[in-house]
């Protein structure tokens, strides 16, 4: 379509040009008509001009040839002839000597006078009054009988033979016609040699024609035929030839024979030419517009086929990474990347085989369920390359252990699973299980870093715990998570009744999506007492969840299972703007610091929170500085980086920082000097045990030793006796909280504490939590 | 030939001394062919008239003769005489014509030249001193008058006897130009007898200077040959009238010492050759053109 609408267009254009050739052409003929026009006009006029210098040359001609005749008439020789005649003189005695000198006299003139070298007078003579010839020299000359009697001038009669002419010139002596003198000249070659072009011309004398151009050979007798006109834009020219009765005439012809250039034959040969060249043109046209959209055609079945191959490798290839895509899928689908290991999918898919062989043959089917203890913390301390390089190695070692049969697969993260078939009874497992143990007991190096971890591992059997895949590796799941509960390092078969906590834990996840919009989220403050003047210093703030289906959970329960769901960082930013209106509001009865927990995923979320808690601190309009944001010592170990960077945000804020739960983690010193803490505080297990036999005062010594060796205040948390209260204070510790002083009282309740602390107003009854 | 003069030469010495001293103007006078070639030169003696001598060195005569002297080997000179001298200066003694009508020998004079040859008319009287040539030119004498005379020509007859007869009749009392011993002399046509007033011109003039005194009117009428009425004609064109002839048909004629055969001889033997190769007719041609008009005759054949 494209080629035709090509062609189209280049064939339109060609026979425009074809139609401007044709008018080019016809242009020309316009030009060429008007110009022969002019040409004609001034073909005439040179014609004419022509003519009158021809005629001027002949006019000159005769003039001379007057004087000639008038020099004659007045010559010696003439004058003495017609004297000694005069006198009477006879021929015999005297007058044949003037006769004789006249005839030399005349005989000399004709010799003298010539034209190229060709005489003029062919006859010269004297005719005496009665006409007869007196002397004659050169041809025989005619009476000039019809001109005896005119005047004293040239006349002019026609000569003996055509293209000849007699001139007569009367003679006078002594006062009377003596005689006439007569010159027959060569008219033809005198006009030969004095005019130039002598095509179409003739000579008249009145209607008589007594020379032409073209005809010599018609007798003198008759009169000469005019010249006729040949076709049609011929005339005549005439121009009179002074002196004589002479006309000069020439027959111009039309300008078709004058002028090819120029002719009706030129103009109608060229529309022939025209006519040609636009027919030539047509079919070298058609011939070049089928020769173009052949190849048009043809060069768009080539660029076809080139597409058309290019699609086709392009097809080819894509098949191939489609083959090689699905062969990765395939292999993603089913196996895990890192490991090399079975993934979930392959599994399952080889479980319920498994289960369908089990069902069948009478078997059993155990599922160990693995998770790596304390694993990401190996992920944070030394990178993800770390940590996947230790997954391979528990990988390997757990392959090893298997026989070919069983299946190992990773399920994602430091989780693993193991299928174990054609089991006669779950001791066996029970010693896979040790096997596993053991194996992951031992030292990993990595990166050059010895590294231990311990192995949960939670068991279901078929057909005991489930004969579904599903609810096989729930099970399973649930075991682990009890193992996980129970201390981690260990193994436990499933069990109903770790169902029964699984699935509390599921109504309080759906409970938790929940909880927001039907407001059963409530912050309650405990009160911080600065153990110097036992003065409020300020709150923590604590979330409490009251559910209509749980009752009031607590926030070891839910808060797991926020961070789990991710609920965390929406639950967090509420909890962080309600504590900041409420203690915001209670600046009229003190300048209290409120301490908000931080969790893992809002600290992750980096500039978000930064932002969020300047928001939030705008917002209420409560000092920074009076901001305390609790951190737990393991958020510290993920992306240290990135963490540090939010944690020196939050205090260029104005935001403080408690490093929470210090104690019960790596508590490298390192990180505390590394972060921008404010302050520190012991984890209430630190305190419960203080004053018992096997409680550990020696640690929180060092921990207030070490607060204040680093200049940080230290709180304690979970202060129930006075006797705690006394030693912390004595051992340096500058704030606690804690039943001995409040529990976490809703915001009204702390508002009548506040009072009561301040103003001795009575606090009403309550029950402490 | 030869042996035989030699021997004669001794014998003859003597008398040839004598003869010498006694005849000197004739031992020196015009010489034979010999003596021509000896002497080397060849003396033309002319008198200035018509178109025979012109004076400045031409004339036919004087290209007649010095063809005549290259033929001889010999140089040529011109001898400038007179109508009355001529003969003389040939013959070494005057020579007129005789009352009687013959020769009559007058004093002796110089020698001068070898040859006449200037139109001279073969005249009896001379013809009995000199030896003619054979013919040079054909000649006659016509009676001429000036134009306003009143006397009208006469009307040709056929007859020349007649003519001449009718020519003198109108001679009566009319005073008419003539010049003694010439060709021009009145009494070679018997003009006394015509009643004519004979005028004669002086013989020392040019016979060229008789038609200037005619048309000065010293007289009616002249004489006159026919070659100088020619050139007259030619010279005067309409001044002049011929009235008739005078004379019968004349001829001219070089005149030679009668001693001198040889050299007349040799003259006409060259008078003959260029007649025939018609070197005498470029010389007509030449200078009277118009002659063969009146002498047919003489001239048919050149």
């Amino acid at each position: 379509m494209k080629a035709e609408q090509l062609v189209d267009s280049k064939q339109r254009k060609l026979m425009i040009a074809g139609a401007l050739l044709v008018g080019y052409v016809l242009l020309l003929l316009v030009i060429g008509f008007v110009g022969q026009q002019r040409l004609l006009k001034a073909q005439r006029q040179q014609q004419q001009l022509l003519l009158d210098k021809q005629a001027a040359a002949l006019g000159y001609f005769f003039d001379v040839r007057r004087d000639d005749l008038r020099l004659l008439a007045a010559s010696p020789q003439l004058t003495a002839y017609l004297a000694n005649r005069a006198l009477g003189m006879s021929m015999q005695y005297g007058l044949a000597d003037s006769l004789f000198r006249l005839e030399r006299r005349l005989a000399a003139m004709r010799q003298e006078r010539r034209i190229d070298g060709k005489p003029i007078y062919l006859g010269l003579g004297f005719f005496n009054q009665a006409g007869e010839r007196v002397v004659n020299s050169g041809v025989g000359l005619l009476d000039p009988a019809d001109s005896s009697s005119g005047s004293a001038g040239l006349v002019l009669t026609a000569g003996l033979q055509p293209g000849r002419l007699q001139l007569s010139y009367p003679v006078i002596h002594r006062g009377q016609l003596a005689g006439r003198l007569v010159a027959e000249v060569d008219l033809s070659m005198a006009a030969d040699s004095l005019l130039r072009q002598q095509t179409h011309l003739q000579l008249n004398r009145g209607e008589r024609t007594i020379w032409r151009s073209d005809n010599l050979a018609e007798s003198a007798e008759e009169p000469l035929p005019q010249l006729t006109l040949e076709g049609k834009g011929g005339a005549w020219l005439n121009a009179p030839i002074s002196g004589v009765d002479l006309e000069l005439r020439r027959l111009v012809q039309p300008a078709s024979s004058a002028s090819l250039l120029t002719s009706p034959w030129l103009g109608l040969g060229l529309l022939f030419l025209a006519l040609l060249l636009m027919i030539t043109f047509y079919h070298a046209v058609r011939h070049r517009m089928r020769y173009m959209r052949l190849r048009i055609q043809l060069s768009e079945a080539m660029d076809k086929e080139r597409i058309l191959h290019a699609d086709n490798s392009r097809l080819m290839r894509e098949i191939e990474k489609r083959l090689e895509a699905e062969r990765k899928l395939h292999y993603r689908a089913n196996f895990d990347q890192l490991t090399g290991l079975p993934n979930r999918t392959l599994v399952l898919d080889r479980l319920s085989q498994a289960l369908l062989r089990a069902e069948r043959n009478g078997e059993r089917v155990v599922l160990l369920f693995l998770d790596l203890d304390h694993f990401k913390q190996v992920n944070d301390t030394l990178g993800h390359a770390a940590g996947d390089e230790l997954l391979r190695a528990a990988a390997d070692r757990l392959q090893a252990l298997v026989r070919e049969s069983d299946t190992v697969a990773r399920l994602g993260g430091d989780e693993f699973l193991v299928l174990l078939s054609d089991l006669a009874d779950s001791g066996g497992a029970e010693g896979v299980c040790e096997k596993i143990l053991a194996a992951l007991a031992r030292p990993f190096l990595i990166q050059e870093h010895e590294f231990y971890v311990s192995t949960s591992i939670g068991i279901a059997s078929y057909p005991e715990d489930g004969r579904s895949c599903e609810i096989l590796l729930k099970n399973a799941d649930i075991a682990l998570y009890r193992v996980k509960e129970e201390g981690r390092c260990g193994y436990r078969f499933y069990s109903p009744s770790m169902d029964a906590r699984a699935r509390e834990k599921l109504v309080m996840e759906s409970e938790l999506r929940h909880a927001m919009e039907r407001q059963e989220f409530q912050i309650h403050y405990q009160p911080v007492v600065d153990l110097a003047d036992d003065r409020i210093a300020g709150v923590e703030a604590l979330l409490r969840w009251e559910n209509p289906l749980l009752g009031s959970v607590g926030p070891d329960r839910f808060i797991p299972v926020l961070e789990e769901t991710g609920l965390i960082r929406e639950v967090g930013g509420w909890v962080l703007e309600r504590a900041l209106l409420d203690i915001a509001e209670l600046n009229e009865l003190c300048d209290l610091s409120l301490a908000v927990n931080v969790s893992g995923g809002q600290l992750r979320s980096g500039r978000r929170f930064v932002e969020l808690v300047e928001r939030r601190l705008r917002n209420s309009g409560l000092p920074a500085g009076r901001l305390l944001l609790e951190i737990t010592e393991g958020m510290l170990l993920e992306d240290g980086q990135e963490i540090k960077r939010t944690l020196a945000d939050l205090r260029s804020l104005g935001c403080r920082l408690s490093l929470d739960d210090f104690g019960t983690g790596y508590s490298a010193l390192g990180y505390h000097k590394r972060f921008p803490f404010d302050q520190l505080k012991i984890d209430r297990r630190f305190i419960h045990g203080l004053l018992l036999e096997s409680g550990e005062p020696a640690l929180v010594r060092a921990i207030l030793a070490l607060g204040d060796a680093m200049g940080l205040p230290v709180v304690a948390e979970g202060i129930e006796f006075e006797d705690q209260a006394v030693w912390l204070k004595t051992e340096g510790c500058r704030f606690a909280q804690g039943f001995l002083y409040s529990p976490a009282l809703a915001l009204p309740e702390l508002v009548r504490f506040l009072r009561y602390r301040q103003e001795g107003v009575a606090l009403p009854e309550r029950s402490l939590n | 030939m030869r042996n035989k003069n030699n021997k004669n030469v001794g014998r003859l010495l003597p008398v040839a001394l004598l003869w010498s001293l006694l005849f000197f103007p004739l031992i020196c006078g015009a010489g034979d062919l010999a003596q021509v070639r000896q002497a080397g030169e060849l003396r033309h003696i002319g008198v200035r008239y018509a178109n025979f001598v012109t004076g400045d060195g031409q004339g036919f005569d004087v290209e007649l003769v010095q063809g005549f002297a290259r033929s001889l080997g010999v140089k040529y000179r011109f001898i400038e005489s007179d109508w009355g001298s001529l003969l003389g200066d040939l013959l070494g003694r005057q020579v007129t014509r005789g009352p009687d009508g013959h020769a009559s020998d007058g004093e002796v004079m110089e020698v001068r030249g070898d040859l006449i040859a200037t139109g001279l008319t073969w005249l009896d009287w001379r013809a009995e001193r000199v030896s003619y040539s054979d013919p040079t030119f054909p000649t006659s004498v016509w009676l001429v008058t000036r134009a306003d005379f009143p006397q009208k020509p006469i009307t040709p007859s056929g007859d020349r006897a007649r003519d001449i007869q009718s020519t003198k009749a109108l001679l009566k009392g009319r005073s008419v130009l003539a010049m003694e011993n010439t060709c021009l002399d009145p009494r070679l046509y018997g003009l006394e007898s015509t009643g004519a007033r004979v005028r004669l011109m002086d013989g020392g003039l040019n016979i060229n200077e008789i038609v200037p005194r005619l048309l000065g009117g010293q007289a009616d009428m002249s004489l006159l040959d026919v070659p100088d009425a020619l050139v007259a004609l030619d010279k005067w064109p309409g001044e002049i009238n011929v009235i008739g002839p005078i004379s019968p048909l004349q001829e001219m004629a070089a005149a030679f010492d009668p001693s001198a055969t040889e050299l007349r001889a040799a003259f006409n033997a060259y008078l003959g050759r260029i007649r025939s190769d018609g070197r005498y007719g470029q010389l007509v041609e030449k200078y009277y053109p118009s002659a063969p008009l009146y002498f047919s005759v003489f001239f048919r054949g050149n």
